[in-house]
């Protein structure tokens, strides 16, 4: 079982808040570009 | 370049989350480094091309690096804004405070609001060619920052650990790092491709209509 799943440690909460907020971040950021790129008639 | 380094973050970060780790202090909270360490490099040297185009915009007059100036002050300012979200919730689990005005997060955040003032600042400037200079004479002043940012750790009483390069981690650590590093390269070098277009778009459509909308007929006055 990866650790992910099979650690109880409390401190698995930093770190998928790290990697969720980084995620998300980048996520709604790259939406933003495309949407942007494509209102601007550059797709 | 963009799928391609999204592919990489999701491969490294899979590597990072799943993989032994053998981290002497941090333990669990040192998986963050995975996503830390990669997006400061490459937040810094995102700023380095943004620095690059505005010597570029001042010696050349060169539009097209004011588009690649704009588009990489907006990737490195959403960058850095990442980089102090994972900091602060690093500082959490490792330093147990959110925030602290230690030279390295202090430097980080000035250079967060320094960049994302010169965006604001060219949302407010409509002439172009003013607004060309006085970017890139504002990046050039803000990117003075970036190695006081850099050098911060090393130069300056700091309880925020020295940069982690191969030899400060351990060997296992090494490629899940290296490619999410490249994966987050990728990506910015792709974002700042497809933002620098829409830059260019956008000024060829703003130059193509007139400032003002043309006087109706019903108010012209016959000279």
């Amino acid at each position: 079982m990866i650790p992910l799943i099979s650690a109880m440690d409390a401190r698995w909460a930093f770190v998928t808040a790290a990697y969720g907020i980084s995620w998300a971040v980048l996520t709604l950021y790259i939406s933003s570009v495309l949407i942007r790129l494509w209102k601007e008639g550059g797709q | 370049m963009l799928i391609l380094g999204v592919l990489l973050i999701v491969g490294a970060h899979a590597w990072g989350l799943t993989a032994p780790l053998n981290e002497a202090q941090m333990g669990i909270t040192g998986r963050i480094l995975y996503v830390h360490v990669p997006t400061a490099w490459v937040a810094l040297l995102v700023f380095c091309i943004a620095f690059g185009a505005a010597i570029r915009v001042l010696w050349a007059g060169s539009k097209r690096a004011d588009y690649i100036e704009e588009a990489s002050l907006e990737v490195g300012v959403v960058l850095t804004i990442m980089l102090l979200v994972q900091g602060s919730i690093w500082g959490r689990a490792t330093w147990e405070t959110w925030w602290t005005w230690d030279p390295r997060l202090t430097s980080s955040a000035v250079m967060a609001i320094s960049f994302a003032g010169i965006l604001v600042l060219r949302g407010m400037l409509h002439n172009p060619d003013k607004r060309r200079t006085i970017s890139a004479v504002s990046t050039i002043i803000a990117f003075l920052n970036v190695p006081v940012v850099y050098f911060s750790v090393k130069l300056l009483p700091s309880i925020h650990q020295l940069q982690s390069t191969p030899n400060t981690v351990d060997s296992e650590m090494h490629w899940p790092l290296r490619t999410a590093a490249f994966g987050f390269l990728f990506l910015s070098l792709g974002l700042i491709g497809l933002r620098a277009r829409v830059a260019e778009l956008r000024a060829f459509r703003t130059e193509e209509e007139p400032d003002l909308p043309p006087v109706p007929e019903t108010l012209q006055v016959e000279v």
